[in-house]
């Protein structure tokens, strides 16, 4: 299929499975899908699928409806009737008191923001002189970094994309999908007054529907965004067992109105908020970065050989060149890393260079710990500035 | 009624096509139920008035 504009269909493209639900006309009532480092399906359930589609199906009858009616999308914000509130007053003492107060006006809206250069697309020049005919997904993502990099503009940031709720302290039900099953103490989202059961309905302007539009609705923010309006939906009655499935009845009821109301929360986003494991992720290996060394993990065996703890980093380097991390670092060949910035536990290859990405930037002090011979040595020198000789994408 | 017969099935599997050819290759073997054409399945979905399901798959 040809011509699909990446700009209308952003997704994680290190993900395995994503889906859009969208109207005729292309505009997005909701994202469903995702992954993490773990089992590529364990962000997926079908009660969460069910209930996502269930809303994009109202939503969309609701379109219909205005359509019949005449009106064109961006609809007109509606009168605030208190259906946000399913009917009961929004409950004002408990909303955060900076929060975007015109979001609790009017009904959640019915699609996903429409991106504002969706009419300008991405231009990717590299992509189209080194690619023909099919490409796998993280391949569009590789091929975005080294444009960037070539054109001057790669920044560390394009790395964290699409970020987890749990970096603020959310675990979400699997099970509903965008639904709090449980609050982290000392996070953003306690300070912000998150409790469990709460339903996540609409971040800043995107109506969530799903865990992937909370993620999307997330990683739209710019860079500079230090918090942001969260409205929940709050059931007066609580579930006792948050991470369990609902019961069919369970379901049929939650499709009636229960008494709830909406309650906007404002959540503060901290310092490097958007960072998670990039190891899983295919598209790392095209990150420019000139590591400047080819190494492997140790097996249990030449642990054992080495005398190493079976519980620790051991990556051994293989070959190295004179340029980059390697050279800076003064790296040797069959020098075992074990310990990046004092961190010591198993670590694969990619894990290792997600450490480094996540917590070094050109221009820090890189530090790791290596064993040459019987020696254990601190190596320290500068994280380079970005760099890569390629210009296309295995 | 089943959930899924209440949308246009739209499936962009395996591969994704971006327009950087003149070739038209359509990216999915036919499934019952699913369209791999985008542009027929809008067509489609503006006559039945369902909504779109439109699912990227993968396969590295």
């Amino acid at each position: 299929m040809n011509g699909v504009n990446l700009r209308r269909f952003e997704f994680d493209y290190d993900a395995t499975w994503t889906a859009f639900f969208t109207d005729a006309k292309l505009n997005v009532y909701s994202r469903y899908g995702g992954r993490d480092q773990g089992d590529p399906e364990a962000r997926l359930s079908k009660p969460s699928l069910l209930h996502t589609m269930k809303q994009v199906l109202a939503a969309h009858e609701e379109v219909r409806a205005l359509r019949a009616a005449g009106k064109v999308f961006p609809f007109p914000a509606k009168e605030d009737d208190g259906t946000k509130a399913s009917g009961n007053e929004p409950s004002n003492s408990q909303n955060s008191p900076n929060i975007k107060r015109e979001l609790l006006k009017g009904a959640i809206p019915l699609f996903q923001p429409i991106p504002e250069d969706i009419k300008k697309p991405e231009e990717m020049s590299l992509l189209k002189k080194g690619h023909q005919g099919c490409i796998h997904c993280h391949q569009v993502k590789e091929y975005s970094f080294l444009q960037a990099f070539h054109d001057g503009r790669f920044e560390r940031e394009l790395l964290f994309t699409f970020p987890y709720p749990e970096a603020l302290g959310i675990e979400i039900n699997r099970h509903f999908g965008h639904r709090v099953a449980t609050v982290r103490s000392e996070s953003p989202a306690v300070n912000a007054g998150f409790k469990a059961d709460d339903e996540i309905v609409q971040i800043d302007n995107v109506p969530v529907r799903s865990e992937l539009d909370i993620r999307w609705a997330l990683h739209r923010l710019p860079q500079a965004t230090t918090k942001v309006t969260v409205l929940v939906r709050r059931s007066s009655t609580r579930s006792t067992k948050p991470n369990l499935p609902d019961s069919p009845d369970d379901q049929k009821s939650s499709s009636k109105q229960m008494p709830s109301t909406i309650i906007g929360l404002e959540l503060g986003l901290p310092n490097r908020w958007r960072e998670s494991e990039l190891g899983w992720r295919k598209s790392s290996r095209s990150i420019p970065v000139d590591w400047g060394f080819r190494a492997a993990p140790m097996t249990a065996s030449q642990r054992r050989d080495a005398q190493l703890p079976a519980d620790g980093v051991a990556i051994r380097i293989l070959s190295v060149k004179p340029r980059g991390i390697a050279a800076i670092l003064g790296l040797q060949k069959d020098d075992v890393l074990v310990a990046v910035d004092g961190e010591k536990r198993v670590r694969t290859l990619e894990q290792v260079r997600s450490d480094i990405l996540r917590r070094f930037s050109p221009g820090d002090e890189i530090r790791l710990t290596i064993r040459r011979g019987e020696e254990t040595l601190e190596l320290k020198g500068k994280f380079p500035p970005w760099f890569t000789e390629e210009t296309s994408v295995p | 009624m089943s959930l899924m017969l209440r949308f246009v099935l739209t499936g962009i599997a395996a591969l994704l096509i971006l327009a950087t050819t003149s070739k038209s290759v359509i990216a999915q073997d036919a499934v019952p139920g699913w369209h791999s054409n985008l542009t027929q399945a809008q067509r489609l979905s503006e006559e039945s008035g369902k909504p779109l399901f439109i699912v990227f798959r993968c396969v590295r």
